[in-house]
C-alpha cells in the first residue's frame, strides 16, 4: 500500500493495492495493548493476510524501518524517547496511538506530580552514580504522545480492547482513512448492557472512552453525575456503585450527550407516543415549537430549503395534515416571561435567578440549595404557557407535545410528549411526510396572544450576555436603560451589568460557564438582582435535545439561521405594549 | 459509620492536606488501616474534603489494588501481568475461580480466602505466579493449586464448591 498524506489538510489517501507495512512500537508501558493484539488468536491470521507487519518487538525478532503505519503504545519520558518517536513519525503516513498511555499518559503522568528529581530519589534511592551522565535515566515529565508529534488517530483503553484494534486495522487496510473522522471509526460490540434507566440512555457497545462526557460533566459543569469505571475491557461510562444518572445528581442537560462523537449517548424517543396521540381523534394536540430546535433539525431534515423561515411555514403546514388542531410558537411565551420576570424583579429587592433552563434549576437546588428560594418558576415559560392553553383550550382533551432544543422537559408530566430536534425527522418519516411538499406561505403559528411581530432577541436563542436582562428591563418599562446600562467583564465567563432606572438602582449577574460560575455563585450573591446562568456552553443552540455537534461553524450557523429568521421589530414600543397587555391577560389565570 | 473510623479517616485526610492530589495516598493509607474502601468510607472521604464521589469510584474500580469489601484471612494474588499471561495465568486464575466459587475482588463465604487478579509481581522469570499473602508461588500448576489452598485453610477447598 502506498500512503500519502496531504500537507494542508492531514487529508489520507492511499492505494491500496498492496498491503499496508505495519510496525508496533513501544515507549513507557506495560506493553499490555500489544499483548491485546500478540493474542488476536485465530483472526491473527485475519490480520496478517491484511497488513504486512514488519517491525513487533513483542512478537518478532525482525526488524525494518520501512513501515505505512506506526502503532505506539507508551508514554514518552525522556529526551532520547522523544528522538526515537520523532524517528518514527518522520517514516509513518499514519501514527495511531494504541492505549491510554499514548493517549493521554495515563498512569504514567501520576508522577508529573512529583518533581523529576524526587521522583528518581524515591525510586532509585541509592543508585546515584550510575544514573549520573546515563541517557536511560535522564527523564523529564512524562508526555503523552500527541504532546511530541502529530497523532493520527487514538485508541483509547487501558489496555485497549482486542476487537477495537482489530476493526481499526481492517478499516485502514480497506478504505483510505480521513483524519478529521477519526473518532467515527466504528466499534465493535461489547457484551454489556445498556442502561436506560434515565433520560439520558448509555449504550457501552458504541462507547470509545474518549471520555468527552465525562470531562464536560465533571471539569466543566462540576456536576460529577458520570465517570468511567472499572478497568481495560470493563470500563464503561457508569455512576459510582451504579447508582444511576438520576441518583448521581445528573441535571439532564444533556451535554454529555450532544459532545458524544459517536452516540453512545441518547434520550428516550418521543416519535411513538406522539403518533399514538395524533392517532386518537378524540386528542386536541397543541404542538409548540422552539424555533431554535428547528433551527438544529434543519441539519438532519430532507429539505432543499436553507431558511428557516420556509421550513418553519412547511412544517407548521405538515403537522396541521397531521391532525394537530394548534402550532404554537414557544418564543411568544419567551416573551411573556420576560415581562413576568420583569415584574418580579421590581417588585423583589432580592436577588431572583432568572434563567429559563430546568438543568439550570436543577443545578441551584442539587449544588447551591441555600438559594433555592431565590428561583421563581411562576415566571418561566413552561408555567405561563401551561396556564394560558388550560385557559384557552381547557384541559380535558387537551395534550400538549413540545418540539424543544432540550431533553430535560421529558421529565415534565405536564407535557404528554417532548421531542427533541433529533427526533422531528422520525416524526415526519414515520408518516411520510415530504417538507418540501408543502408550500411555507401556507403555515402560520397559531397565536391567541395578538403578537403581531416574531421579534425577539436574547434569552432564549442564546445567551449571549447583554440581551436577556436588557430585555427584561425593558419589557417592564425601565425607559431611561439605554443610558445607563454598564457592563463589566469580571471574568471570563462572568458578566455584571448595573442599569439605572426610575424605579433604582439594579444589577446583574451573567453567568457563562457554571463551574467558573461557582465562585461567583457563592461570593455575595445576594448583591444582584438579578443572576443568570446556563448549563449548556452557547445556550440552548447546543441543548441536550440538539443534533449533536462541536463544530463551531454549525453553532454560528444555527446562530445566523435564528438572526435571519427573526428579523428586526421596526415598532419595538408598540410590541413591549402588546406583550405588557398579553401578560396581563394571562397572569390572572388560575 | 462508626466513630472510630471516622476518626482513622479525619487523621488520613489530615495527613495529606498539603500535599498536591493526594486523593490516590488517602485511598492506598484508607485500604491499609481499614482494610478496604467501601462505599460508606468513599462517601465521607467525599462530603468532607470536597472529592466527587464519581471520581473515587473510577479511581477505586480502576486499580486492582483497591478491595470495596473487607478482605479475607488470607489473599491469594493471580499475577496477570504479560509474562504470566503467556504461560497460562488464565488457566490458573479459572481454576482457582473454580475451586473457590468466587471471582476476583470477592472473598470466599467463610470469609477465609479473597481473590485477587493483579499486574505483574516482578518475578516475571517464574511465571506463573500466584502470591498468598506474602508467600510467592512460581511456576504454578492448575494441578497443584489445590495442594496449596489446603496449607491455608486447614481443610479441603473442595468443600467451598
Ligand atoms: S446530562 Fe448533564 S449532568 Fe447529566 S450526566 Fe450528562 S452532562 Fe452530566
Ligand atoms: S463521549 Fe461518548 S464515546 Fe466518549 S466516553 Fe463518553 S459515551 Fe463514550
Ligand atoms: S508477569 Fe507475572 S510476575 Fe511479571
Amino acid at each position: 500500500m502506498n500512503i500519502i498524506k496531504s500537507n494542508d489538510n492531514n487529508d489520507i489517501s492511499a492505494d491500496i493495492s498492496s498491503k499496508p507495512r505495519v510496525g508496533f512500537f513501544d515507549f513507557a508501558s506495560c506493553e499490555g495493548c500489544q499483548l491485546q493484539i500478540a493474542n488476536l488468536e485465530e483472526e491473527i491470521l485475519d490480520v496478517v493476510d491484511r497488513l504486512e507487519i514488519v517491525s513487533f518487538r513483542e512478537v518478532m525478532k525482525n526488524h525494518s524501518d520501512d513501515y505505512d503505519i506506526a502503532f505506539i503504545e507508551g508514554s514518552i519520558h525522556r529526551p532520547i524517547d522523544e528522538e526515537r518517536l520523532k524517528d518514527i513519525r518522520s517514516r509513518a503516513a499514519i501514527l495511531i496511538a494504541l492505549g491510554d498511555c499514548a493517549c493521554t499518559g495515563s498512569v504514567n503522568k501520576l508522577r508529573n506530580d512529583w518533581s523529576v528529581d524526587n521522583v528518581k530519589a524515591e525510586v532509585y534511592r541509592g543508585a546515584e552514580a550510575a544514573m549520573k551522565n546515563n541517557d536511560f535515566f535522564d527523564i523529564f515529565p512524562t508526555k503523552r504522545l500527541d504532546e511530541v508529534v502529530d497523532v493520527d488517530f487514538y485508541i483509547r483503553g487501558c489496555p485497549v480492547r482486542k476487537e477495537q484494534v482489530l476493526y481499526y486495522i481492517k478499516r485502514l487496510s480497506s478504505m483510505p482513512p480521513h483524519k478529521n473522522l477519526d473518532l467515527r471509526f466504528g466499534v465493535v460490540p461489547r457484551d454489556i448492557e445498556k442502561d436506560v434507566r434515565s433520560i439520558i440512555q448509555y449504550n457501552p457497545q458504541k462507547c470509545i472512552l474518549c471520555r468527552h462526557c465525562e470531562i464536560i460533566c465533571n471539569d466543566i459543569l462540576n456536576v460529577h453525575a458520570i465517570g468511567i469505571t472499572n478497568k481495560g475491557n470493563e470500563s464503561i461510562v457508569s455512576t459510582p456503585f451504579d447508582i444511576g444518572l438520576d441518583n448521581n445528581k445528573c441535571i439532564s442537560c444533556g451535554q454529555c450527550l450532544v459532545n458524544c462523537p459517536v452516540g453512545a449517548f441518547t434520550s428516550s424517543s418521543s416519535v411513538e407516543r406522539v403518533l399514538e396521540l395524533l392517532d386518537d381523534p378524540e386528542n386536541f394536540v397543541v404542538f409548540v415549537i422552539d424555533p431554535i430546535a428547528v433551527a438544529s433539525a434543519m441539519e438532519i431534515l430532507p429539505t432543499e430549503n436553507t431558511q428557516l423561515r420556509p421550513v418553519m411555514g412547511s412544517l407548521i403546514a405538515a403537522l396541521r395534515d397531521m391532525n394537530v388542531k394548534k402550532v404554537i410558537d414557544f418564543t411568544h411565551f419567551g416573551y411573556l416571561s420576560l415581562a413576568a420576570q420583569g415584574e418580579h424583579v421590581k417588585t423583589h429587592k432580592d436577588m431572583t435567578f432568572t434563567s429559563w433552563c430546568p438543568s439550570a434549576h436543577s443545578y441551584i437546588e442539587k449544588f447551591l440549595p441555600e438559594f433555592k428560594k431565590h428561583i421563581h418558576k411562576e415566571t418561566s415559560p413552561e408555567y405561563l404557557m401551561l396556564k394560558a392553553f388550560r385557559k384557552w383550550y381547557g384541559d380535558e382533551n387537551l395534550k400538549i407535545v413540545f418540539l424543544s432544543p432540550c431533553i430535560v422537559h421529558k421529565g415534565n408530566p405536564d407535557f404528554d410528549a417532548v421531542l427533541t430536534a433529533r427526533e422531528l425527522p422520525g416524526l415526519l418519516k414515520s408518516r411520510a411526510i415530504d417538507l418540501d411538499f408543502y408550500d411555507p406561505e401556507k403555515g402560520a403559528f397559531d397565536c391567541e396572544l395578538g403578537l403581531s411581530s416574531v421579534y425577539v432577541k436574547g434569552a432564549s436563542s442564546d445567551y449571549t450576555y447583554s440581551l436577556p436582562i436588557i430585555e427584561i428591563a425593558y419589557m417592564s418599562k425601565f425607559n431611561n436603560l439605554d443610558a445607563g446600562l454598564a457592563v463589566t467583564t469580571i471574568g471570563d465567563y462572568a458578566h455584571e451589568l448595573a442599569f439605572d432606572s426610575e424605579e433604582g438602582f439594579f444589577n446583574a449577574l451573567v453567568i457563562e460557564d457554571i463551574t467558573r460560575a461557582s465562585k461567583y455563585l457563592k461570593k455575595d450573591i445576594r448583591k444582584y438582582n438579578v443572576v443568570e446562568l446556563y448549563p449548556c456552553f452557547h445556550g440552548c443552540l447546543t441543548g441536550g435535545g440538539q443534533v449533536p455537534t462541536t463544530s463551531m461553524d454549525l453553532l454560528n450557523k444555527r446562530r445566523d439561521l435564528l438572526k435571519n429568521y427573526k428579523g428586526e421589530c421596526k415598532a419595538k414600543d408598540l410590541f413591549v405594549s402588546q406583550i405588557i397587555s398579553a401578560y396581563d391577560s394571562i397572569k390572572e389565570v388560575e | 459509620m462508626d466513630t472510630k473510623d471516622k476518626f482513622i479517616i479525619d487523621t488520613i485526610l489530615e495527613k495529606f492536606t498539603d500535599m498536591k492530589d493526594p486523593t490516590l495516598m488517602i485511598l492506598q493509607n484508607i485500604q491499609e488501616i481499614l482494610g478496604c474502601v467501601r462505599e460508606e468510607y468513599l462517601t465521607y472521604v467525599a462530603e468532607s474534603n470536597g472529592y466527587s464521589l464519581t471520581e473515587l469510584y473510577g479511581i477505586v474500580s480502576f486499580y486492582p489494588q483497591f478491595r470495596l469489601s473487607p478482605p479475607g484471612k488470607h489473599t491469594i494474588k493471580i499475577c496477570k501481568g504479560t509474562a504470566c499471561h503467556v504461560r497460562g495465568g488464565a488457566a490458573i486464575q479459572k481454576n482457582l475461580q473454580n475451586l473457590l466459587g468466587i471471582k476476583p475482588g470477592d472473598t470466599t463465604e467463610d470469609g477465609v480466602f479473597t481473590l485477587e487478579s493483579v499486574r505483574c509481581l516482578g518475578c516475571c522469570g517464574l511465571s506463573p505466579v500466584i502470591m498468598i499473602d506474602n508467600e510467592t508461588y512460581g511456576r504454578v500448576k492448575t494441578s497443584k493449586l489445590q495442594e496449596i489452598l489446603v496449607k491455608y485453610k486447614g481443610v479441603s477447598a473442595n468443600e467451598n464448591q
